[in-house]
């Protein structure tokens, strides 16, 4: 990491500026008992995040003796109660296959199961949902939303399905050739999106509960190359709205009352709905 | 565009539009994949499609949803004849193509395309974009070179690309880009249909309208029709005409995409259509998802009676005993006892 603080629950745990060895040593043992135990992540790919050869049990009690230092049979116990949790039929019988005996969905709930077995306080989710069909990905959102809920923890789900946001998200940051271009809450984004690449998603996906099809609207163009980043805005060149300034000066962020806010140059002075400006 | 059909329009698909009839009708068509476990195991088969039967009009497009696994893919591969049906008949332009020799198929295979999945996989990186879209065209034997180098620069064109890309190789595209390449090759020999087996689920939301767009303009203005096979539910109601949907090798219904998005008749339908998700809080927050128990069975042991009994909420016992046939009920067709 090149620079920059990560505060987790008020606490810095970025590695920027570390100098010495030592530093670098003592604040990779810290992360040692944050990862998996305080912070916890689920992947996009269930096929390839569990060992083919090892049985689901051996995977699931790996890190509950690892982090919680208790015996086998008690790491056992709890095994089968995190696949109660999730909902996976006879646990006992489950424990003791290998991951190429569930299927798609059921492999992720094994994964949430994993991932929940140190209590954690936050939970990344990197596209759970993407390698699964329509009917369980409906089941998987459904059950992290209930987690989320029953357990008090927080949860981060990078999307690139809007759909997937809109049920499952409270607050939505919106991300564009490495920066944030916009953010606020649900509502906010898509109900009074305000970035042009945020209209511009919007309106090349299909509502399905709409009943007749609108237009598609694509986003021309692909998106930049980060070897050569954009002096100005990154989205310039497939933006609809781009002005001269645009291309040369990274757009400042403007406010929206409390938690809206978006980086384009089209809200800068304009006073009109409320907007203060940092840059 | 120019429309140009100088190069590669065959007698046949000129007079095609003209009589009326569907362009694809399939009819009972069945692909089985034989297993064997050991030597002296009983052979077993795994019934990829089993008795599907439906037909796309002229300049139409019927959409095939499903879960994966459940035989879509297979499906349009059978219609095409990469895969040899088990038993069935395709009728293609009034012609059974189950029953072409290899004349009779590579002229069957002029009118009929395929656009693949995969943009990464299904373009060789060793060919540069011109040998890639000029291709077909050789292996037909249509026109001059020269003409044929004229083709390409004008199917660039029409798939968005610029003709001096035509000395570039694959690596040096975007996925969208590559997917534009692919359109264009299957473009080539001026087919009149085109199997679209998921060729926008490899891409970014982005540029999945881009490609959609694509296909529906060239749909129209070369009066192609489609075969459009996805699981994005709502890109195949934007696109098709007409849907079906698929459960373990069966259709279980088909309808006019509006119709069948705003009612489904078959409980699977309608599961399958409760679990797409609205891209507003709102309407998310508000609608019912049906939850479907247990998982899809196996397609080497399918269960007696209809395919979907074993999660269906609804099942009686007549489910577990009879197969549904795929029957009109007013609008559409669906095969289900209780319908």
């Amino acid at each position: 990491m090149k620079s920059g603080e990560i505060l987790f629950d008020g606490r810095n745990i970025s590695a920027a500026g570390l100098k010495t060895n030592h530093e670098r040593k003592s604040h990779e043992r810290m992360m040692r008992g944050i990862r998996a135990k305080e912070i916890a992540m689920i992947f996009q790919d269930p096929m390839t995040f569990l060992n083919p050869v090892l049985r689901i049990d051996t995977q699931m009690t790996e890190s509950i003796m690892l982090h919680q230092k208790v015996s086998r049979a008690e790491a056992r116990a709890k095994a089968v109660e995190l696949m109660k949790l999730v909902s996976i039929p006879s646990p006992e019988h489950r424990l003791k296959q290998y991951p190429f005996e569930f299927s798609g969905g059921m492999r992720q709930r094994i994964i949430i199961a994993i991932a929940l077995s140190c209590n954690p306080k936050l939970i990344i989710a990197d596209e759970p949902t993407t390698a699964l069909d329509v009917t369980s990905q409906a089941q998987i959102l459904e059950l992290l939303v209930e987690l989320r809920r029953k357990i008090d923890m927080s949860i981060i789900m990078i999307s690139h399905d809007l759909g997937v946001v809109a049920f499952s998200c409270s607050r939505v940051i919106i991300m564009y050739g490495g920066k944030i271009v916009e953010q606020g809450t649900n509502r906010d984004i898509f109900h009074h999106p305000k970035h042009p690449y945020t209209w511009g998603l919007l309106n090349s996906i299909n509502d399905p509960e709409d009943e007749r099809g609108k237009e598609l609207i694509p986003i021309p163009g692909s998106p930049p190359d980060l070897l050569r980043p954009p002096e100005g805005c990154a989205f310039v060149d497939r933006c609809a709205k781009a002005m001269v300034v645009c291309k040369r000066v990274p757009p400042p962020t403007s406010h929206f009352g409390e938690k809206h806010s978006c980086s384009c140059w089209l809200y800068y002075q304009k006073g009109g709905e409320g907007a203060t400006h940092d840059n | 565009m120019t429309t140009d059909h100088a190069i590669g329009t065959a007698p046949e698909a000129a007079k095609a539009p003209a009589n009326g009839g569907p362009i694809l009708e399939v009819k009972n068509l069945k692909r089985y994949f034989d297993v064997t476990k050991g030597v002296f195991a009983k052979p077993l088969s795994v019934k990829a499609v089993d008795d599907v039967s439906f037909s796309i009009q002229h300049g139409q497009t019927l959409g095939l949803v499903g879960e994966s696994g459940c035989g879509k893919t297979t499906l349009g591969r059978t219609v095409v004849k990469i895969y040899e049906p088990t038993g069935g008949t395709v009728h293609f332009m009034g012609e059974d193509v189950t029953k072409l020799d290899a004349g009779g198929l590579r002229r069957f295979r002029k009118n009929m395309q395929m656009i693949f999945q995969d943009p990464y996989a299904s373009l060789n990186p060793r060919m540069t974009v011109g040998e890639i879209i000029r291709e077909p065209m050789d292996i037909h034997g249509l026109g001059t070179s020269r003409d044929r180098e004229e083709r390409v620069q004008e199917l660039l064109r029409t798939v968005g690309l610029k003709p001096d890309h035509i000395r570039r190789f694959p690596h040096e595209f975007s996925g969208g880009q590559r997917q534009r390449i692919g359109i264009a090759r299957t473009l080539a020999l001026n087919p009149r249909f085109i199997v679209c087996d998921e060729p926008i689920s490899a891409l970014d939301v982005s540029i999945q309208a881009q490609i959609i767009n694509l296909l529906e303009r060239l749909r129209d203005e070369l009066k192609l029709s489609y075969l459009f096979i996805a699981h994005d539910l709502s890109m195949v109601k934007h696109i098709s005409h007409r849907t079906s949907v698929m459960y373990l090798g069966h259709i279980v219904e088909t309808a006019e995409s509006l119709a069948l998005y705003k009612t489904p008749a078959h409980p699977y339908s309608q599961a399958l259509l409760s679990a797409v998700l609205s891209p507003d809080p709102d309407k998310a927050a508000r609608k019912k998802r049906i939850l479907l128990q247990g998982e899809i069975p196996s397609p080497m042991n399918p269960p007696p009676g209809c395919p979907f009994s074993t999660r269906c909420p609804m099942a009686r016992k007549i489910c577990t005993e009879a197969i549904p046939e795929l029957r009109q009920v007013g609008d559409r067709e669906v095969a289900c006892h209780l319908v």
